[in-house]
């Protein structure tokens, strides 16, 4: 891709991607922080909830696209999808930080512990550890084609051991919130549902304007090292 | 067309069985990945029953912390003995060889995945019956299901050790990132192995430790197939 059509592109982009992160955002505090209700019993604590869950399902399919891209990669050996594996990735790590952030406030508040290696916090640890080393792998490989290589295996192999890591933590301990079961206790107030809804949407908006920003920061790092390489095989040719 | 389907099933076998067993002879005359393991597990041991103070617990403490400390140690010993074994296929350059020989990448798994499993079981023979004696748990136990849900569990350990540490030698790296990447993958394997082995100590069946031997064939099969399918992945250069 020449610079003036990376440039032609990047503007109006770069604009769309800010506006569309935006609007997630107010979407997500407007529901958050202006439209739920207080919770009775845990009061303003709640309102985590609003940014927790819709994280870990980001943070879940950031993953589930970063093991798609990286069996396409194999698959194809074209760069594209690793450079959307690559994004994937950062962006799922993202998520599931917040996840690990949130949570721990969450159960502070709810258990009185930081942490209480519940089935879903636990599993988004183990997530979050397995995706921080598909990111170490390309840091530490010796060249972007072994880079791109790698890490698509440890994607895939993450991915598709994450079912079996969800239900063999979820066995194990079993007391996190189950807000969605129909009848329970404590189960959503209608204006918690849309709240709710509200911030399934922002976070979404927000993590796919991250993930093309991601995936345009890969594709133009692919391009300079491309263009370095040749610089250098041109400077050897001399 | 590998040059491995070329030479047929029984050429892809004999090739299989040659690599096994020169692997073997130099395992047995060198030593140079069980000992690693062995001195590594029984240190974890020792490390354990010295930190959690050991003496001071009562009986039932002790049987329930030695099935965690038990799979800690198998999980640690085959990091070090797997990375040690594939360290020195790379550095006496036997993977030029391995890999312009007739046998395909599958096969190749296979026999790696089989020599991680039995260095694995070779460092249990010593370290079930340590763990017995240190941690004086009761002698009356359903042994032979004990050495199944081992062996279940190791060979999955083997399935991720072989793949991943094929990954971590193509770049040069050791024990450090293999920890990395296997062990939070493996959380699975070590939660049910533990819990059956707890489960097993107490005197229960591995029917009783349901569903946590299911996890431990299911964990097997799934990361034997990731195995011999993304093996030839991690092995070109």
């Amino acid at each position: 891709m020449s610079e003036r059509t990376s440039s032609a592109l990047g503007r109006p982009a770069a604009i769309a991607c800010g506006a569309l992160f935006l609007a997630g955002a107010l979407l997500l505090l407007w529901g958050a922080m202006l439209y739920a209700p207080t919770e009775k019993v845990m009061g303003d604590v709640q309102r985590i909830f609003y940014f927790h869950v819709p994280s870990a399902a980001n943070a879940m399919l950031g993953f589930v696209l970063a093991g798609v891209a990286g069996l396409a990669y194999l698959a194809t050996r074209r760069s594209g999808w690793d450079e959307i594996g690559r994004a994937a990735v950062e962006t799922g790590t993202l998520w599931a930080t917040i996840v690990l952030v949130t949570g721990p406030i969450w159960a502070r508040s709810a258990w009185g512990t930081w942490w209480t290696w519940e089935p879903r916090l636990t599993t988004s640890l183990i997530t979050w550890l397995i995706f921080l080393g598909a990111m170490l792998v390309r840091k530490v490989s010796h060249n972007a084609e072994q880079s791109a290589r790698l890490a698509s295996v440890i994607a895939i192999v993450g991915v598709l051991n994450l079912p079996v890591v969800y239900l063999s933590v979820h066995w194990w301990r079993g007391n996190h919130p189950m807000i969605f079961k129909r009848g329970a206790e404590g189960a959503l107030a209608p204006e918690m549902w849309t709240a709710f809804v509200a911030g399934m949407i922002g976070v979404t908006l927000m993590h796919v304007a991250l993930l093309y920003a991601a995936w345009r920061t890969a594709q133009l790092e692919d391009a300079v090292s491309a263009r370095e390489r040749l610089a250098e095989h041109e400077e050897n040719g001399r | 067309m590998s040059a491995g389907a070329a030479h047929g099933a029984g050429g892809v076998a004999r090739a299989a069985s040659a690599l096994f067993a020169a692997d073997l002879r130099r395992e047995l005359r060198t030593g140079e990945a069980l000992v690693p393991m062995l001195m590594f597990a029984m240190i974890v041991l020792v490390v354990a029953g010295v930190t959690f103070n050991l003496p001071e617990m009562g009986p039932d403490d002790r049987r329930r912390l030695a099935p965690g400390i038990l799979w800690t140690a198998i999980a640690f010993a085959m990091l070090v003995g797997q990375a040690r074994a594939l360290l020195v296929d790379r550095d006496e350059e036997r993977w030029q060889g391995l890999l312009l020989s007739p046998l395909d990448r599958t096969a190749l798994f296979a026999v790696k995945w089989l020599e991680g499993l039995l260095l694995g079981l070779a460092v249990e023979l010593l370290l079930v019956p340590l763990t017995v004696v240190f941690f004086d748990l009761p002698p009356g136990l359903h042994w032979g299901q004990l050495a199944l849900a081992l062996l279940l569990g190791t060979g999955g350990l083997a399935a991720l050790g072989t793949l991943l540490g094929s990954l971590t030698t193509s770049l040069g790296r050791g024990e450090a990132m293999l920890s990395i990447l296997v062990l939070p993958v493996a959380s699975p394997i070590l939660i049910a192995g533990s819990m059956t082995t707890a489960k097993l100590l107490a005197g229960g069946t591995l029917a009783d430790a349901s569903p946590w031997p299911a996890v431990l064939l299911a964990t097997l099969g799934l990361n034997l197939a990731l195995g011999a399918l993304l093996f030839e992945s991690v092995l070109v250069e």
